[in-house]
């Protein structure tokens, strides 16, 4: 959601199908700088994948400097924690944020991972 | 001859250099490890860290991983015999397969005798453990030794101000956002969790990064939706 609003605000809409991976390969940023290189990166580094990781933060040093990949690392990690923690309390959204969201949260797909036995109660 | 022990082209040989905030927040989180909690002694969280830097080894989570459900495998997961097995199958599936959790799950986990309280305080520790253990290797560097654990009893805190918001856990009564209200049955929990990720995203005025908003954003959704989490 924050992806789409920072866009906005920059005057220039980010194409979100870079979140779902459906851009991966063909070369193209999604609207974001280097955002093909970051997505691949978090995505590496989301999955422990320590040897993409390897090759995609030298790549990444030399296209967008040290600060910034460890930053980019810093992100991904602290996302990695924080979806554990949502997933593993079973947090509902915030009713605000669904209803600003209902549009965007279709083109993405994200509902799929909110499955109704996420919150079912009972039987085996 | 090749040298085997050369780095390969593709290594990196030095870790990147990290802010002082980071490494400062990092540090305090590994120091909180091994002080006694709301619910766990300091002995019992050191052990959670370390079966959670375990878990991806486990065999057992590697057969759940590749089923269409995970409860579809049964059977026990590899560990040290430390904690109690609700404590490792909690454990392990936060670590590993976060993303296909459940109600039913979790009372069960309940229903073997997990306190919610002790739960909370869990999910808290392999979290937080997750942050800087990514981290660290995500900048080319090792695992962060852990500290000796201190003594004492846990606090055996709950806060009072909490509500039911349709989670497994109730949680915090206020706050900004239902995220953030997520651990608040354990205030330490709740500290120990979030100011290890305040660092991590824009949660604190101060905090700045030197990629652009959009580029935080687009990291910060990927791994949402690597993970399947549809917060």
């Amino acid at each position: 959601m924050a992806l789409r609003e920072s866009s906005t605000k920059s005057g220039q809409a980010a194409d979100l199908q870079i979140v779902t991976g459906a851009l991966d390969g063909d070369g193209r940023d999604g609207n974001v700088p280097s955002g093909g290189l970051l997505a691949a990166l978090a995505e590496a580094v989301a999955r422990w994948h320590w040897p993409e990781v390897a090759e995609l933060r030298e790549e990444s040093v030399q296209r967008l400097g040290p600060e910034q990949t460890c930053d980019a690392i810093l992100v991904a990690a602290g996302f990695n924690g924080i979806t554990r923690v949502a997933d593993a309390i079973g947090i509902r959204l915030d009713q605000r944020t669904a209803a600003a969201s209902v549009a965007l949260r279709a083109e993405i797909g994200i509902d799929a991972f909110a499955p109704a036995q996420k919150w079912a109660s009972g039987g085996a | 001859m090749t040298d085997i022990s050369a780095p390969k082209p593709t290594e990196v040989s030095t870790a990147l250099a990290v802010r002082d905030d980071v490494s400062a927040a990092h540090a305090a989180t590994l120091r909180r490890f091994a002080e006694p909690g709301g619910w766990w002694s300091a002995a019992d969280r050191l052990a959670i860290v370390r079966e959670a830097r375990s878990a991806p080894a486990c065999r057992l989570c590697a057969q759940q991983a590749a089923a269409l459900s995970p409860g579809a495998v049964q059977g026990e997961h590899d560990n040290s015999g430390v904690l109690p097995p609700v404590a490792i199958e909690a454990i392990h599936r936060i670590r590993n397969d976060s993303g296909r959790l459940t109600r039913r799950w979790f009372d069960d986990l309940i229903d073997m005798g997990l306190q919610p309280q002790s739960y909370a305080e869990l999910v808290s520790i392999v979290a937080s453990a997750v942050i800087v253990d990514t981290f660290a290797q995500g900048i080319g560097a090792d695992m962060p030794d852990l500290p000796d654990a201190e003594p004492g009893m846990p606090s055996f805190e709950t806060s009072p101000d909490v509500v039911d918001a349709g989670a497994y856990l109730p949680i915090a009564a206020t706050g900004r956002a239902n995220i953030l209200r997520s651990l608040g049955l354990v205030p330490s929990a709740s500290r120990l969790f979030f100011e290890t990720f305040s660092r991590s995203y824009y949660i604190q005025p101060d905090v700045r990064f030197a990629i652009g908003r959009r580029q935080v954003e687009l990291v910060a959704s990927r791994v949402s939706a690597v993970n399947q989490c549809f917060y």
